[in-house]
């Protein structure tokens, strides 16, 4: 297969790390913005303690932290309009949508395994 | 078509949920670094751990069992950097965890 | 057990690029995407980019300075990037937060020193983007 197509690559990046513990989260925000600028169809995927990075409320101004949801729901004006979120992620941590800070397309396993099957490139840092 | 997951953390700190979550018929395993230490639990597995992924075509990275002192069990593959970087070319996309 | 020795090259050259996104102290992805990038080369492929992100850029730090009996990491990169003339890109805002600053950084900055080996350029995410549309494989290290 010729990966080098700009046109038709697409680039999923898998969101698995809680904000503001560490800085992954923030780290693969900033390739998702970089992507969706140089219009690259990706697909932003949430799975294991990623998804915490979607709860609703959150205020890191005590911790000197930039707010990481509130930088999530400006997604939609860089085109990305739709985020995957790995339902059983979610629940597992005892979270449902009514929680999450926007709207998510929520995805089972075989879903997830065919987004990344569909992918040119995964980052998953 | 099929990833090659590039594994480099231990069993008890590896997202062991999110792998499987991921990880699909077909994909090709590599483990690397402290990724190795799965081939206890892949090969000579415990009642208190069972193998995961022996099912799949997995590699065990050399360079890393030898600094680790862990000697190549029954049944475990094991390739040196360039095998890593054969199986790179081989399959079309990497996932990597660590 | 069996192992894969004589592996035969792959059916044709292929273009990669490299995501190092650790730090060369605290693990060891480093040194396995060192030993990784050595290898590709020596098979025949070439590296579309090396780019450093996060703590990553710290493999691009000349100020390191390491007991003569353990290897030099950024050293290492700066030889091989050097050898191959390799483009490698070390990421600006991963870079100026950890003092990693060439020379167009430190005037702009009003910094008192210069860090970064002039092997690896200062830049931006786009390059990362655009390196993967002109690659055949991307690999991350971390």
């Amino acid at each position: 297969m010729d990966n080098s197509k700009p046109n038709k690559q697409t680039i999923s990046l898998i969101a698995r790390r809680a904000p503001y513990g560490g800085d992954g989260a923030r780290q693969t925000l900033d390739i998702v913005f970089a992507a969706a600028v140089f219009e690259r169809p990706l697909n932003y995927i949430f799975i294991g303690d990623g998804v915490f990075q979607l709860v609703a409320g959150q205020n890191p101004k005590e911790i000197s932290s930039k707010p990481h949801g509130a930088a999530l729901e400006t997604l939609e004006l860089y085109g990305v309009d739709e985020i995957f979120v790995h339902r059983y992620s979610l629940h597992s941590r005892g979270l449902d949508e009514s929680q999450l800070a926007c709207r998510v397309n929520l995805i089972e396993e075989r879903a997830l395994k065919q987004l990344i099957a569909e992918s040119t490139y995964v980052i998953n840092l | 078509m099929n990833s090659l997951h590039i594994i480099a953390k231990a069993p008890m700190s590896a997202s062991i949920a999110e792998l499987n979550a991921v990880i699909d018929e077909g994909d090709v395993l590599i483990f690397i670094e402290d990724g190795v230490y799965f081939a206890r639990t892949e090969f000579s597995p415990s009642p208190s751990s069972a193998p995961r992924f022996r099912h799949l075509e997995c590699y065990f990275l050399k360079e890393d069992l030898a600094a680790r002192g862990i000697e190549a069990l029954e049944g475990m593959q094991t390739v040196d950097t360039q095998g890593f970087v054969a199986l790179s070319a081989r399959l079309p996309r990497s996932v990597s965890w660590y | 057990m069996t192992s894969l020795d004589d592996t035969p090259r792959a059916a044709h050259e292929l273009r990669y690029t490299l995501l190092i996104n650790a730090a060369p102290q605290s693990s060891q992805a480093a040194k396995t995407a060192l030993r990784f990038a050595e290898s590709l080369l020596q098979m025949g492929h070439h590296i579309e980019r090396l780019f450093f992100y996060g703590d990553g850029v710290l493999n691009a730090s000349r100020l390191t300075v390491m007991p003569q009996d353990e290897i030099n990491i950024p050293a290492a990169w700066h030889a091989l990037i050097e050898a191959n003339d390799l483009a490698s890109v070390v990421c600006v805002s991963s870079a100026i937060r950890r003092g990693i600053v060439d020379a167009a950084e430190a005037q702009r900055y009003e910094l008192s020193a210069t860090s970064c080996y002039t092997s690896s350029e200062i830049g931006g995410l786009g390059q990362l983007i655009e390196a993967m549309s002109n690659s055949d494989r991307m690999l991350s290290f971390g």
